[in-house]
């Protein structure tokens, strides 16, 4: 059943999930665009620019347009599928969703991996994004030079690249490659599974119920921001306490600060989850 | 020879409380056998829906417990029970077809067949967004999933209320000839008038108490009223 849920949630979502998939295309491709402007080419060059135009204005605009198109789209998928999961759960669509003949672990577990799909392919396409805007930027300041000679000079430094991370981090490049993939795969279904439990909690109220949800997810998040900050002030000040002058004390800090999140991050969307089965097993209250 | 088992719903002291003041059902113990038409008659606010939504496990009570063909309320239940609410559950965005895909996937009872033969003789295109229908026709392709399935309850809640006299009829028509005869359907109304010659048994129900469980034959003998008369009699202001 778990499977025929999914397939109706993807049914429901792939049209609206598809478009804002499209508006990242349409947005990276604007932001390519900006760096075409005569400006970049100046300052690429070395050469004094003095001609400011039209062109180089619309540049700046596109750019910071683009930065905030991408924020929007990011926070836009997460809210779509936070009100879709409201809409089918609470409201008149609940009806349905909890007469069928399927167990609550089924029902959320079916919209957290379809919404948790759709954030990572959102994650991904906005990697993608930035990808093609350093490449516009790099392509305007490295003109002369052919990919495959950049490639290949990135691959001549890998061993020192390597030996960098090595020093840095406290790993090899691949180590923190794979860290770095788990935790980007990993932290959509939490995230999404934090913000479902945060709309269920908002359910053990007898009224104002959606503004309770929002007023528990933003308790949530400042609870696990605090607990997060204190645990990582702890680990900060005992490793600058006996390696106050390592190299590696940063990267250090970026790793413990990627384990605690992502632990946190864990154990949060656990203890959501189980809210979310809780409130819609035993405290369902379809008004 | 073996017992045949008739009861079909086993409510037993069924409470639920929103808080300590409002008491939607209060302590209800009542068993339906199958093969019954039920009315389930009260004023507003007399707990039918509130009964209604413990049935079908979206809500919980406070106490007191549901086994509908000898199961508590839960996966197995609802796979037997057929519901159809007070509101419209389908997404407007949904072509009719689409909803017929998401029925034939969840209930192993629902016939396509007759869903669709139904849609045919209501002039009703299947290809037809949801949203485009009249509020009447939305009711009518509700009833439709409904009746389209095999189940062993029906669970109708208000379905006359707020449609035409034709539109009654036709609804009316769809429940009596398309219901399996061995199962128990339970109508939720409080236009009596228009269903009392469709009904075996009524509930009364006022301030979330059970006031009487009696068939209709039961209720024109002793009383020598109909039930629209007898419950005005009951309920009078």
């Amino acid at each position: 059943m778990l499977g025929k849920l999914w397939k109706h949630e993807w049914k429901s979502t792939w049209k609206v999930g598809g478009m804002l998939l499209l508006g990242l295309v349409l947005v990276s491709f604007f932001g390519w665009l900006s760096f075409q402007a005569p400006l970049w080419q100046a300052a690429a060059n070395n050469t004094n620019y003095s001609s400011f135009g039209v062109w180089d204005l619309l540049s700046f605009g596109t750019l910071f347009m683009y930065v905030i198109m991408l924020i929007g789209l990011h926070y836009g998928i997460i809210i779509y599928m936070g009100v879709r999961f409201y809409k089918t759960m609470y409201t008149d669509e609940g009806y349905l969703t909890h007469t069928l003949p399927v167990s609550k672990h089924q029902i959320l577990m079916s919209k957290i991996l379809n919404s948790g799909v759709w954030m990572l392919l959102m994650e991904v396409g906005i990697f993608l994004s930035v990808m093609v805007l350093m490449l516009s930027m790099i392509g305007v300041f490295v003109e002369g030079h052919s990919w495959a000679d950049l490639w290949n000079n990135v691959m001549e430094n890998i061993d020192y690249v390597d030996e960098l991370f090595m020093m840095v981090f406290g790993m090899r490049m691949s180590s923190y490659f794979w860290m770095l993939l788990v935790f980007s795969l990993v932290m959509p279904f939490c995230s999404i599974t934090v913000l479902f439990g945060a709309i269920s909690m908002g359910q053990l109220f007898a009224k104002h119920r959606v503004l309770m949800a929002i007023v528990s997810y933003v308790g949530i998040m400042i609870v696990a921001n605090i607990i997060s900050s204190t645990i990582q002030s702890i680990v900060s000040i005992n490793q600058m306490s006996r390696q106050i002058t390592d190299s590696s004390l940063v990267g250090g800090y970026m790793n413990v600060t990627m384990c605690i999140t992502g632990i946190i991050s864990l154990v949060e969307a656990a203890a959501l989850y189980w809210i979310s089965y809780y409130v819609t097993s035993k405290k369902l209250n379809m008004e | 020879m073996g017992i045949v088992m008739n009861e079909l719903v086993e409510i037993v002291g069924l409470t639920k409380a929103y808080d300590a003041r409002h008491v939607a059902v209060n302590n209800i113990t009542l068993t339906l056998p199958k093969g019954k038409i039920v009315g389930l008659l009260g004023p507003n606010g007399s707990g039918k829906t509130t009964l209604i939504k413990m049935l079908n496990g979206l809500l919980t009570p406070t106490q007191g417990s549901i086994m509908i063909n000898g199961r508590y309320v839960g996966v197995e239940s609802k796979a037997h029970v057929a519901y159809l609410p007070d509101r419209t559950y389908l997404s407007g965005n949904q072509k009719i077809c689409e909803i017929l895909d998401y029925f034939v996937d969840f209930y192993e009872d629902f016939s396509r067949e007759k869903a669709e033969e139904m849609l045919r003789n209501l002039n009703i295109d299947p290809e037809t967004k949801l949203k485009t229908l009249s509020k009447g026709n939305k009711e009518k392709v509700q009833l439709i999933l409904v009746m389209s399935r095999n189940a062993d309850l029906y669970v109708l809640d208000e379905p006359i209320a707020g449609v035409d006299p034709a539109a009654r009829d036709y609804i009316l028509r769809t429940i009596i000839n398309n219901y399996n005869p061995d199962a128990t359907v339970i109508i939720s109304t409080h236009l009596i008038g228009d269903i009392e010659q469709v009904l075996d048994e009524v509930i009364f129900m006022r301030y979330g108490h059970l006031v009487l469980y009696t068939s209709v034959d039961n209720i024109r003998e002793q009383h020598g009223k109909s039930v629209d008369a007898y419950f005005r009699e009951v309920f009078a202001c």
